[in-house]
Order: C-alpha cells, then sequence, then structure tokens
C-alpha cells in the first residue's frame, strides 16, 4: 500500500503530438502544467479540442507522452500500484453489450481485486448507489447512455478509489442521474478524497469543484478557485420597463431576461455598462434599477475563450 | 491468474451470445444432412463423401469463426472505449492480450467440440462408421485453433477488423495447404528461389499436419501419441510466437 502524497496529480511541461491518417503532425497538449493537491475537487475544462481527453489519457497511462512528464499518486502515469487507488470514467463507454450489468461489475470487481467473498454485497452496494438496482440482470446493449454512465460509475467507485478521475462524468445524464451523479462526488469529498474530473457541464463544475483548471490549445490559460474566477468577471445588469429590443446593442452587452414585462441587461465590463447608459438615454428609456454581482463560470468561459470559438 | 481468467470469461461468454456459433452449427448440419441423403439413392461409397464434406465444411466454419472472434477483441474494446476503464484497474496489457487469447481459444475449441458432436450424431444418423481417429482429429483440429487465434488476435493490433478478417482468413487456409503447393514450385526452381521457399516452409506454420481427415476418410489407422505430442508443443511455439508479435505492438499502443 503506498502513502497519498500531498500532490496526488502533477503534470509538468507535457506535450502530446500524434499523426493523422494524412501523416500531418497535431500537437494535442502544449506544455501542460499543472497539479491538484490530496482532497480537492477540481474541474478540468475548456472547448471541444483544448486536449482535456488527451491529458486524461496520458494521465491514466493510455498514451505516452511526446515530452514532460506525468505523475499520479506520486508514480510515473499508469503505475500498477498507482491504479490500484485510481477510479476512473472514459467518456460514455458501451461497456459489453451481450453482458448485464452485474456481470460487468462483477469483471471489473475481479481486475478491482475485490476479495471474492466481498463481490457480490459490493456489487449490490454500487448498484443501489447508481440507482440500477433492478435492471441490473438486463443485457447492457439496451441501456440508454444516461445507464451505461451509470454502470461506469459503478466500476468506477468501485473499491474505494483514493482519487477518481472522470471524463466528461455527467455527459447524457439526465437532470435526475445528474443529481445522483453530484450526490455520489459529494460523499467522496466529504470523505476526503480527490476528484478531478474534465466536464462540459459547467453548472456541475460550479456545484462541485473548489478549484477550476481552464485550459485551451492544449495549455492552460486560468487556474484559480471559482470564487476568484467568478469575481474577475463582474456583470453589471440593468432593468428597464417594457420589452425593449434596440436594433443593435453595445459591444459586451447582452439581453439577460425578458420576463414580468420587464427586459434586463447584462454589461460584461464597465465600458460596456457605460455604453448601454447612453443608449438607453439616447432611447429615453428610464432605468428601473441596476446592481453589479460576480459572473458565473459559463460567463468566465466565455469571457476567456467565447471569441475564438464564435 | 483470475484476472486473465476473468476477461477470457467475457471474451467466450459475449461470443455464445452472439449466436454466431449457432447459426454456423445449423448451417454445417444442413450441409452434411444434404449430402448424406445422397446415400437414399444408394450411391456406392457415400460414407467417404459425407465424411470428407463433413469435415471440410465445419472445419471451415470452425476457422471462420474463431477469425471474426479474434479479429474483434481488440478493435471493439477500443471503440467501444471499455479497453479504458479495463486498463485503468490494475490489469497489465499483457494480462488483457492472454485474457482475449484465452477467451477466443477456449471459445473455438467450444466450436470444434461442437462441430464434432455434431458430425458424429449425424454419421451415426447415416449409418456411416467412425474410427478412433476422429477422435485424434477433434484434438488436432482444437489445436489448430489456438494458433490461429493467436496469429488473428496479434494481427488485430496491425490491421484494421476488416483487414485482418480478410488476411486472417487466407494465411489460415495458405496454411492448410501451402506445404504442398510449395513442394511443387520448389522443384522448378534455382538459387535464391530455394532459399525463399525453403525459410516460408520453416517459418510458417502447417497447419495440414493437424488435419487427419484423409486418415479417417480412408479409414487409417489412429496416428502414435508421440505425434500427437509433438503437434500439441508445435502448436504451442507457435501461438507463443504470434502472442509475441501482437504483445509487442500492443504494450506500445497509444490508446
Amino acid at each position: 500500500m503506498i502513502d497519498i502524497p500531498d500532490e496526488v496529480i502533477t503534470i509538468t511541461d507535457l506535450m502530446v503530438e500524434y499523426k493523422t491518417d494524412s501523416g500531418k503532425t497535431i500537437r494535442a497538449v502544449d506544455g501542460l502544467n499543472l497539479s491538484v493537491r490530496r482532497g480537492e475537487v477540481v474541474g478540468f475544462i475548456g472547448p471541444n479540442g483544448a486536449g482535456k481527453s488527451t491529458s486524461i489519457k496520458v494521465l491514466m497511462g493510455f498514451r505516452k507522452p511526446t515530452r514532460g512528464t506525468v505523475q499520479v499518486m506520486g508514480l510515473p502515469a499508469g503505475h500498477m500500484a498507482g491504479r490500484r487507488r485510481v477510479g476512473f470514467l472514459p467518456e460514455v463507454a458501451l461497456y459489453y453489450p451481450f453482458l448485464n450489468a452485474r456481470e460487468t461489475l462483477r469483471m471489473f470487481a475481479k481486475l478491482r481485486e475485490i476479495p471474492r467473498g466481498d463481490r457480490e454485497d459490493l456489487i449490490d452496494d454500487l448498484l443501489d448507489k447508481v440507482k440500477l438496482t433492478g435492471r441490473d440482470r438486463e443485457p447492457v446493449r439496451g441501456f440508454s447512455k444516461g445507464m451505461l454512465q451509470r454502470v461506469g460509475i459503478a466500476q468506477a467507485i468501485m473499491g474505494e478509489p483514493d482519487l477518481l478521475i472522470l471524463d466528461e462524468v455527467t455527459s447524457g445524464l439526465d437532470p435526475v442521474a445528474r443529481y445522483d451523479v453530484r450526490r455520489i462526488l459529494m460523499d467522496f469529498k466529504a470523505k476526503g478524497k480527490t476528484v478531478f474530473f474534465s466536464s462540459h457541464e459547467l453548472s456541475e463544475v460550479t456545484m462541485l469543484c473548489d478549484r477550476v483548471i481552464l485550459i485551451d490549445e492544449g495549455r492552460v490559460l486560468v487556474e484559480d478557485k471559482l470564487s476568484a474566477m467568478s469575481n474577475a468577471i463582474r456583470r453589471h445588469i440593468v432593468c428597464v420597463d417594457g420589452l425593449l429590443s434596440p436594433p443593435q446593442l453595445p459591444r459586451g452587452v447582452f439581453i439577460h431576461a425578458v420576463s414580468n414585462g420587464q427586459t434586463t441587461f447584462s454589461a460584461d465590463s464597465v465600458e460596456a455598462h457605460a455604453a448601454l447608459n447612453g443608449l438607453l438615454e439616447e432611447l429615453d428609456v428610464p432605468i428601473q434599477h441596476s446592481f453589479e454581482e460576480p459572473g458565473s463560470l459559463e460567463d468566465f468561459f466565455v469571457h476567456s475563450i467565447g471569441h475564438k470559438v464564435s | 491468474m483470475e484476472k486473465v481468467l476473468g476477461i477470457a470469461q467475457v471474451t467466450i461468454i459475449e461470443s455464445f451470445r452472439r449466436k454466431d456459433p449457432y447459426v454456423v452449427l445449423i448451417l454445417a448440419a444442413l450441409i452434411v444432412f444434404g449430402a448424406g441423403l445422397f446415400s437414399r439413392f444408394g450411391t456406392e461409397g457415400l460414407g467417404k463423401f459425407v465424411k470428407d464434406v463433413g469435415f471440410t465444411v465445419t472445419g471451415l466454419l470452425a476457422v471462420l469463426i474463431c477469425v471474426v472472434t479474434a479479429a474483434r477483441q481488440l478493435p471493439n474494446e477500443i471503440q467501444n472505449r471499455t479497453l479504458y476503464p479495463l486498463l485503468a484497474k490494475p490489469v497489465s496489457r499483457l494480462q488483457v492480450f492472454l485474457g482475449k487469447y484465452l477467451g477466443v481459444g477456449v471459445m473455438a475449441s467450444a466450436v470444434v467440440l461442437l462441430f464434432s458432436a455434431e458430425l458424429y450424431l449425424l454419421f451415426r444418423i447415416l449409418d456411416i462408421p467412425v474410427s478412433g481417429v476422429f477422435f485424434q482429429s477433434v484434438y488436432l483440429r482444437m489445436l489448430s485453433m489456438w494458433i490461429i487465434a493467436g496469429m488473428t488476435l496479434s494481427l488485430s493490433v496491425y490491421l484494421t477488423q476488416g483487414g485482418n478478417v480478410t488476411v486472417s482468413m487466407l494465411l489460415a487456409l495458405a496454411m492448410q495447404t501451402f506445404a504442398n503447393t510449395l513442394i511443387t514450385v520448389r522443384t522448378d526452381l534455382e538459387g535464391w528461389g530455394v532459399w525463399v521457399v525453403d525459410t516460408l516452409y520453416w517459418l510458417l506454420p502447417h497447419l495440414e499436419l493437424f488435419d487427419l481427415t484423409k486418415r479417417e476418410v480412408h479409414n487409417f489407422p489412429a496416428a502414435p501419441l508421440w505425434v500427437l505430442a509433438a503437434l500439441t508443443v508445435y502448436a504451442a511455439v507457435y501461438s507463443l510466437l504470434f502472442m509475441a508479435v501482437g504483445m509487442q505492438r500492443f504494450r506500445s499502443l497509444n490508446l
């Protein structure tokens, strides 16, 4: 049994290149540096093609880096002793279509080195946790994407790993299933375990994470606590009476909501706020109320890389 | 070892639940029984013909099932993303590879056994006598499946699934027939040509050694036990060689 180090994940100067079928070299990850400390819940976010999945593959030892070092639990990525302490969920796997959920988990229990006598009880407990009790004798091929993800979560948390690495954890899940996953992860967090997960669902990240790492083009753009990120983006909210739709809004100003006979605008900077005030004055529309609030993670995401995506 | 057996077990369950072996079993029964019906017309020496057809058809179909099953193992695991949670557990790639090989080998051997039981039953129904060579033939055919499974599984880390099925089928059939062809070709060659033919002859496995069809059809005596033992070692050596080639690539494969 290895001791859990303070830094459970350490990625230093990671570069990953691969060749396409046409022979072109693509650099998926370019000098990535990050670390995750014991007991942290860290969200790993970025746009499609940012290098999240590739980084996770290197982290799990599925892929060799072109350059750089990756350590998990103080050991090189993919080390057998390290894998005994890690639970991993890939982005929606199909598992074995002709096996049922119980048989699938039974195989994973063997691989996880769960003692033979404990397996069935453990599987019952896991099936209960992921709400698949009663469906465990059905072939996996008839499962929806969400149910497959539940099987995946069950195998990932099997054996109480000290570190959970999850790739697109809530992908394909309905709101109830998402709530259940959040509950399981919160439970992990409460036990002082470490969770590192990538997700496109920024609301999940907001609810679960202590810290967020935003990457783009294979590099870390921002790495900070969620509160710091929110405070970095201040939104100016302006409410006016009536359903107002000016032909052209100033740059950085958006219609935030239209409801109860009111239009609410959101300005993402002081300059945008001033421009909005000027426009409303020009249109002779009185401001009902105006206030400032911290931005959401989505605001931060869009602010940081939205211009590239659009 | 439990991990290897666990992976093998899943491979076997999956293969049988896909129902491919049963479909082929019915097809083989229809062909052999159809051939046997000629006896109703009083044709002389029909027992030999039915035996020949039976062994040839079931042999080909067993090879086909073995190749198709082995070829889809690793590509499917990668495509379905099942290999990732598998390799995230404390399991080495060698164990995964061995588990797959063991699973396909057992499954293909079971298919040979099923085919043989079917043939035996049909021969009894059609009043065709069966000698001890029949059982030796079953054993050797099972051994040949392990060589083919090793070859196909290894090729699956180099070729696409479709390409692998084609290449492996061709190789498996060639390995059953090429020895006589090479001997014939060699007589007309000189210099480096002879060297190439000799190398091929000694390098590639001779699957025709595992085929006792003619011996059974023509009621020859059973093969001595030492021959069976030698062929068991022969099959083990070639299976290991194929596995080593595949494993070498699989170990360093970026997933």
